[in-house]
């Protein structure tokens, strides 16, 4: 699953450990988060979402085809 | 109270109960020692669970004290405990010790049998390793039941 945490994140000029401080959870889960290696559990990314003001599904791109793979 | 301001006080509860628990078996132990002279008794039964649980008393305090001076710190102490990804790391590696043990304590327990040529039956040692291997299998059949009925 794609996202655009990072773009939205250097948008509002945050860094990794802001935003994490803001959603509640470790640097190194943002860090996983941004390069794809870990997925949300629906709980954080509608907090997430929330934090930036955009439903979900344009922060979290999912690629049938990819994930099927 | 937000959750995070919760957990950190719950660890530092938990600290100074474990510290307390472990200031309880070790002095226990001591007294064991000094006044019945080990008769009957063995005092480490008491003191090494003692020197056990104080030390994690210790550790928790340690760690979560210090970060309470700070409290950005604390904060983040306590998002990184109750952070998701952590916690799906700690209960992929619980698993993979899990299987680990299965494994290694399977095949101790064949090779030992193996090795005293089917003599091996009821003896203590056999009888330990038999459940080494399965009392961590009921255990878990056990746990799946119970969260299948919870979640």
């Amino acid at each position: 699953m794609k996202n655009r945490l990072e773009e939205l994140r250097s948008k509002l000029g945050w860094t990794q450990q802001e935003l994490a401080d803001r959603a509640g959870v470790s640097r190194q889960t943002i860090i996983s988060l941004e390069s794809g290696r870990y997925n949300p559990s629906i709980l954080l990314a509608f907090r997430l979402a929330r934090l930036f003001g955009e439903p979900i599904e344009s922060i979290f791109i999912y690629d049938e085809e990819v994930e099927y793979e | 109270m937000n959750k995070q301001t919760r957990a950190y006080l719950n660890h530092i509860r938990l600290g100074w109960i474990l510290l307390a628990a472990g200031a309880l078996f070790f002095g226990g132990g001591v007294l064991i020692r000094l006044l019945a002279g080990g008769a009957g008794v063995n005092p480490k039964w008491f003191e090494t669970p003692g020197i056990f649980l104080g030390g994690w008393g210790i550790i928790l305090l340690a760690r979560y004290l210090l970060a309470g001076a700070n409290l950005q710190a604390a904060r983040r102490l306590a998002a990184e405990e109750s952070d998701e990804r952590s916690r799906a790391l700690r209960v992929r590696a619980g698993n993979v010790a899990f299987t680990f043990w299965i494994v290694f304590a399977s095949l101790a327990l064949v090779g030992y049998s193996l090795l005293s040529m089917g003599e091996a039956g009821f003896d203590e040692l056999w009888l330990y390793m038999a459940l080494a291997v399965i009392l961590p299998g009921v255990i878990y059949t056990f746990s799946l039941l119970w969260l299948n009925t919870r979640h």
